[in-house]
């Protein structure tokens, strides 16, 4: 049994789930299932929004071994929460040996769609949004095109890297001055309200606010606190972001 | 209302190419989206917005856990781009818009209302979280015995 890669699977896949914003149960479940096909007396999980901690101990090995893992980065990713979970599965059966299953975790990590499609998704989003509340077809093609600008504020946002809180006000300011400058020089019929709403849809917490939920509920306080905190601040920042935005245009135009 | 349902089927699929959701997995999600917001717009007359959102919910969480069970994947991928469509981004932004337009009290009936939404959202998730849980408990208690 070759305990030490055992480790360092459980830790891998801790670390990618974590970091790809899978709930703190799932996590903790799934490193459990890893390091209990060890059979050693002492197994034991622990995960919080922004790191992880594992043990193992068996009398048939000289020292307990303990690993510390810091998380920094957290970006939703279910391809890779999926994949991290049918590879524990099939460990956990014995369909696959510990060094196979190493390597699938280190396989993983590689985004699925290219930057131009996720670009191209947040755009899509904002127009959907815009007829799924009921808009024209002048306010889904304004909300397209202002889903387009969010897409290059964002990018180019994630050069400069300021932060989340600076990135959401700073975007939705720019979509809200966006639409209202459509409504003042393209389309004079627009509602600027419908437009605004779907375009900030790509911003807001929905995620956040679900895996707050549920994490709460399973009883993981303290992941769950931070989530609904995360999820508050970005609706702070975007509510922030919307205002200024609809000054900046309420003073330019309809003075 | 035809179309409002296509703009959700629509607005889940982008979500969960943006969430980098499975390939095979995206049309599941966004039926499951789709068929939450039908349900969300058939219920709105009869029951408000709040109403509306908490049976939506259900609907929503169900469909998630059932093809979760059936496609053995994480309940989450279905979960996270399906209630897309009812986070109350609306609320949010017109809590703000009235806000700035000096209307205060339609500024905190809105923030009131995006509150409760949230809550409903939590609800239905809680509600179904719970059947799904007793179920699988029962289906473990008869094969131990």
């Amino acid at each position: 049994m070759d305990y030490r890669t055992l480790m360092d699977i459980a830790i891998l896949a801790g670390k990618i789930m974590l970091e790809s914003n899978a709930e703190t149960y799932r996590v903790e479940d799934t490193m459990n299932h890893i390091l209990k096909t060890s059979k050693f007396e002492t197994t034991e999980a622990f995960a919080i929004a922004t790191g992880l901690v594992a043990t193992l101990d068996d009398p048939s090995i000289e020292d307990p071994i303990t690993v510390v893992k810091r998380i920094s980065l957290r970006d939703t990713n279910l391809n890779n929460i999926a994949t991290v979970n049918t590879i524990s599965r099939q460990l956990t059966t014995g369909e696959i040996t510990i060094p196979e299953a190493y390597d699938a975790l280190q396989d993983i990590g590689k985004v699925q769609y290219k930057r131009l499609y996720k670009d191209f998704a947040i755009a899509a989003l904002a127009a959907s949004f815009a007829l799924l509340l009921g808009g024209g077809l002048v306010e889904i093609l304004a909300a397209g095109i202002n889903g387009g600008l969010l897409a290059l504020v964002l990018k180019g946002e994630k050069k400069l890297d300021m932060g989340s809180f600076v990135r959401n006000v700073l975007s939705s300011a720019v979509i809200s001055v966006g639409a209202g400058l459509m409504q003042a020089f393209i389309f004079p019929t627009l509602n600027i309200n419908l437009v605004i709403t779907g375009t900030i849809m790509p911003l807001v917490p929905g995620t956040a606010i679900t895996n707050a939920i549920r994490d709460t509920l399973q009883g993981d306080y303290m992941s769950g606190g931070a989530k609904a905190l995360e999820a508050f601040v970005i609706a702070l920042s975007i509510a922030i972001g919307v205002a200024i935005g609809l000054v900046v245009i309420g003073g330019a135009l309809f003075d | 209302m035809i179309s409002q349902i296509i703009g959700a089927f629509l607005a889940v699929t982008a979500a969960a190419v943006i969430l980098e959701s499975p390939k095979k997995h995206i049309v599941t999600a966004a039926i499951v989206g789709a068929v939450g917001w039908a349900v969300y717009l058939l219920c709105i007359d009869a029951l408000g917005s709040v109403g509306a959102t908490y049976i939506s919910g259900l609907v929503i969480s169900t469909q998630s856990h059932i093809f979760s069970r059936m496609f053995k994947v994480p309940v989450t991928i279905f979960f996270l781009p399906g209630f897309f469509p009812l986070v109350p981004g609306s609320g949010m932004y017109l809590t703000v818009y009235e806000f700035i337009q000096g209307n205060t009290n339609l500024a905190q009936a809105h923030l009131q209302n995006t509150i409760q939404i949230a809550g409903m959202i939590a609800l239905a998730i809680f509600t179904v979280d719970t059947i799904f849980k007793v179920i699988k408990r029962t289906q473990q208690l008869k094969n131990t015995h």
